[in-house]
């Protein structure tokens, strides 16, 4: 469903990803880890078409992001890492503004209601965003990438803001989302959730690939067993930083 | 596009909304559009009805020497007036082009880069340059009696349907020069340099520009003659300084078409800025695919600008530290005010002095140097033509010089604003808290003008008296005008909110007057009860201070009330 093969991305000097490649399949979430700076949030910025990638290529669905572009965008939606939206257009109108750009307009008068429950937004219906907690605002955006039909999920640190009530809902929200065959990409520094959560992940420094795999995968590149995630990740990351060097990925050295 | 205008009509919409529903805000809404209402309708009735039969008769030559001093006047005024769309990062900081918001929600979605990049260019951009439109278009009807004596009269050539030639030319403008910002910024990104090499090639030809006129001046000067109509005539007719700059002639006959009537050189103005215009949108439509990472990368230099709202407090003194950081030395230090350690809320004047000192010691020495640099070649001019105008030109300066600050104490006062969330938890009595943030500012204008009252009382030491009752006069009006502006930033304090800021620079001059007006009012007493001159002076001292003592004390009763995201 996703697929992202070397993909570059620089900052003036700095190299914020090196030849990434990754693949998200259908009915699958992947977690994305790493230390502050690794380049995660550049490479979900890439992907959801916010950033022009240097190199690299990016297909979601079929359609090749730098040539078709819409019709990729249209399959994605993203949850920002600590959100801003509109503060001055009310709850509800932000939610049908992301439904009039992603051209669901149509279906929206029957989704509202839904979101706004779901996401217990319905109380600040009304209200200008400018008002809302952070954790409103977290939910506010959740709730406006459940507005279109996405096949992509890409989400970057969702969980940040929210009380535990949210947090637990929005985990089920992205398992039910797995179940009916939508392919989720989430970063994030819980590395407990990514455990529990993802069927996968990949571990990026430096924005390079270090490693990826399910979690016995990873114990066995850093011969770790029976190890947790923090604990293989913590291994891995520190071995990198003191070879200065990317070790191969798991999964390509295991076929 | 839909989605867009949707967009763009809700927070405008919600915008003004919010700022009608504040019953303060409202009143005081209302009172300013009243105001300028008036002042236009009862210009345009006052005109019409005693000056119907009397169309002022300019003699030929008259006409054309001032429409010649003029057109140079309005060319430098662009010159000063469309810097702010060549530095769109800067330039548009506290409105900006683009917001998180987008980054977060428009971008990701399927619309067409080009054209919501296009859109938020234009709609956010050149709505600003409406605002200068605006101001222009009052100051037309409040000073252009003559213009519409003549549009009714008849009786000179006004060319007033010509009127919409200037507005256009000015957009046409405005845009080419932002797609032209937006143009360097993009490949400054992917090429270091780039704009320190096109800001090198235009200062240069600026420089060059500036150097041949002073020489012609210098010459006329020597010879005898008016450097000022010599600089003039040049800037006008010697085809080396006339070419580069026939972009800005076209503006300036644009804007005097009502006198002049449609010249070659409005022709070739459109020509320019049309021309400019297309070449620059053809250049950014060639980096389509980069419009977006420059549009993130722009807003998340406002980023700093949302977390100030959020944590306003910390972002006060975070805003000080990057300021400094970014210039790449050490933080400016004032080891006077170090060594002085004030207890309770002596210690907040301690504070406030020194976080001015570190934001704007660079505004404030380059504002001096401007000062010097007029206050010399003042001072030079008299010298030879009229020496008995020192002590006059040192009162006109003495009041002038803290008006001109004004720029500076706005943005200051934003940056006092942003700090209410923290002082207001402080142990303190709220008109004190704003009089140490007034205080600070006040102090710095009051040294600006001492040095004028210095160097004017050396020079012309027999006029001391009257420089001195001028001078007490403007120290006095200094912390009430500084009261009255602060109150209308705590009245109006989000200024990322577009209504919220027109409604600041509408409520600014009438502040301004009225705050002058109880200085005028005994100044006219005095005169009529032939009081002198010292007499008068303390009069005004004491009103002023009284005055600036009561506003402080209705600020600091909205100062508790606060909050900026109201």
């Amino acid at each position: 469903m996703l697929e992202v093969t070397n993909l570059y991305k620089s900052f003036r000097n700095v190299r914020a990803v090196n030849g990434l490649s990754l693949h998200v399949q259908a009915g699958e979430i992947v977690g994305l880890l790493g230390p502050n700076g690794a380049g995660k949030t550049t490479t979900l910025r890439c992907i959801c078409g916010i950033l022009r990638p240097d190199a690299g290529q990016i297909i979601v669905g079929g359609y090749d992001l730098a040539k078709q572009e819409q019709q990729a965008k249209r399959l994605m939606a993203f949850i920002p890492e600590t959100p801003n939206p509109y503060e001055l257009l009310t709850v509800r109108e932000h939610i049908q503004f992301v439904a009039m750009c992603y051209g669901t307009i149509d279906t929206f008068r029957e989704r509202i209601e839904e979101l706004l429950q779901r996401f217990d937004l319905k109380e600040k219906e009304h209200e200008l965003v400018a008002t809302l907690s952070k954790g409103m605002r977290q939910k506010l955006a959740v709730a406006c990438a459940f507005v279109h039909n996405a096949k992509v999920f890409l989400c970057d640190e969702p969980l940040i803001g929210i009380d535990p009530k949210g947090q637990h809902e929005l985990k089920s929200e992205l398992q039910r989302l797995r179940d009916e065959g939508c392919a989720i990409l989430v970063s994030t520094h819980q590395l407990d959730t990514a455990e529990r959560l993802c069927d996968r992940v990949i571990i990026m420094q430096a924005g390079r690939k270090l490693a990826e795999g399910t979690l016995a995968e990873l114990q066995t590149q850093a011969q770790m067993a029976d190890s947790t995630l923090e604990q293989v990740f913590l291994r891995l990351t520190e071995e990198a930083k003191d070879a200065g060097a990317v070790v191969s990925d798991v999964a390509t050295s295991g076929q | 596009m839909r989605a867009l205008w949707f967009l763009t009509w809700r927070l405008l919409v919600n915008s003004i909304r919010r700022t009608l529903r504040h019953p303060v805000r409202a009143v005081v809404f209302a009172l300013t559009v009243g105001w300028f209402g008036f002042i236009v309708v009862s210009n345009v009735v006052f005109t019409i009805s005693t000056r119907m039969r009397n169309a002022p008769q300019f003699p030929p030559n008259l006409i054309t020497i001032n429409m010649e001093g003029l057109l140079a006047l309005i060319m430098a005024a662009h010159l000063v007036m469309l810097w702010q769309p060549l530095s769109p990062s800067t330039g548009f900081a506290s409105l900006p082009l683009f917001t998180q918001a987008d980054v977060h929600f428009l971008f990701p979605s399927p619309q067409k880069r080009l054209v919501v990049f296009l859109f938020l260019l234009l709609t956010r951009g050149v709505a600003n340059s409406l605002f200068t439109l605006f101001v222009l278009a009052f100051l037309v009807l409040v000073i252009g009696n003559d213009l519409i004596v003549n549009a009714l009269t008849g009786r000179q050539p006004s060319n007033i349907t010509l009127s919409w030639t200037y507005p256009l030319m000015y957009l046409l403008a405005f845009t080419g020069l932002l797609f032209a910002g937006m143009f360097i910024a993009l490949r400054e990104e992917r090429q270091e340099g780039f704009r320190r090499r096109v800001g090198a090639a235009f200062w240069s030809v600026i420089g060059l520009l500036a150097g041949m006129l002073g020489a012609q001046g210098y010459r006329a000067w020597s010879a005898g003659y008016e450097p000022l109509q010599e600089v003039v005539w040049h800037v006008l007719h010697n085809p080396l300084v006339a070419i580069p700059l026939l972009p800005l002639r076209g503006l300036a006959e644009a804007a005097l078409v009502f006198y002049n009537g449609w010249t070659p050189y409005v022709t070739l103005g459109f020509l320019i800025w049309g021309g400019f215009t297309g070449g620059t949108l053809w250049l950014l439509v060639r980096e389509e695919g980069w419009l977006y990472d420059l549009a993130a990368k722009m807003s998340s230099l406002t980023t700093a600008h949302i977390l100030r709202r959020q944590m306003p407090a910390h972002a006060a003194y975070q805003d000080v530290v990057s300021y400094t950081a970014s210039l790449g030395s050490a933080v400016p230090r004032w080891r006077l005010l170090e060594r002085w350690t004030p207890q309770g809320v002596w210690a907040l004047l301690w504070c406030n002095s020194l976080l001015l000192w570190r934001m704007a010691k660079g505004m404030m020495l380059s504002w001096s140097l401007l000062l010097g640099a007029v206050l010399t070649a003042l001072l030079l001019f008299l010298q030879r033509y009229e020496p008995k105008m020192y002590p006059m030109v040192g009162v006109v300066l003495m009041y002038t010089s803290p008006f001109f600050s004004l720029f500076l104490t706005q943005v200051l006062l934003v940056a006092a604003i942003r700090r209410a969330e923290m002082n207001k938890s402080l142990p303190f009595r709220a008109e004190h808290i704003v009089c140490m943030e007034i205080v600070p500012l006040t102090l710095s204008v009051w040294l600006l003008i001492t040095c004028v009252w210095g160097v004017f009382c050396m020079l012309f030491p027999q006029g001391w008296a009257m420089l001195t009752a001028h001078g007490l006069r403007v120290f006095s009006i200094v912390p009430l005008w500084h009261a009255g502006m602060f109150l209308v930033y705590l009245i109006v304090p989000d200024q990322s909110d577009y209504t919220q800021r027109v409604l600041l620079g509408m409520l600014l001059l009438p502040v301004l007057f009225l705050t002058t007006l109880p200085t005028l009012v005994v100044w006219a007493m005095g005169a009529w009860l032939s009081l002198p001159s010292l007499i008068g002076a303390v009069i005004t001292l004491v009103a002023n201070g009284s005055l600036a003592w009561f506003v402080v004390r209705i600020a600091g009763a909205r100062y508790m009330q606060v909050i900026l995201t109201d």
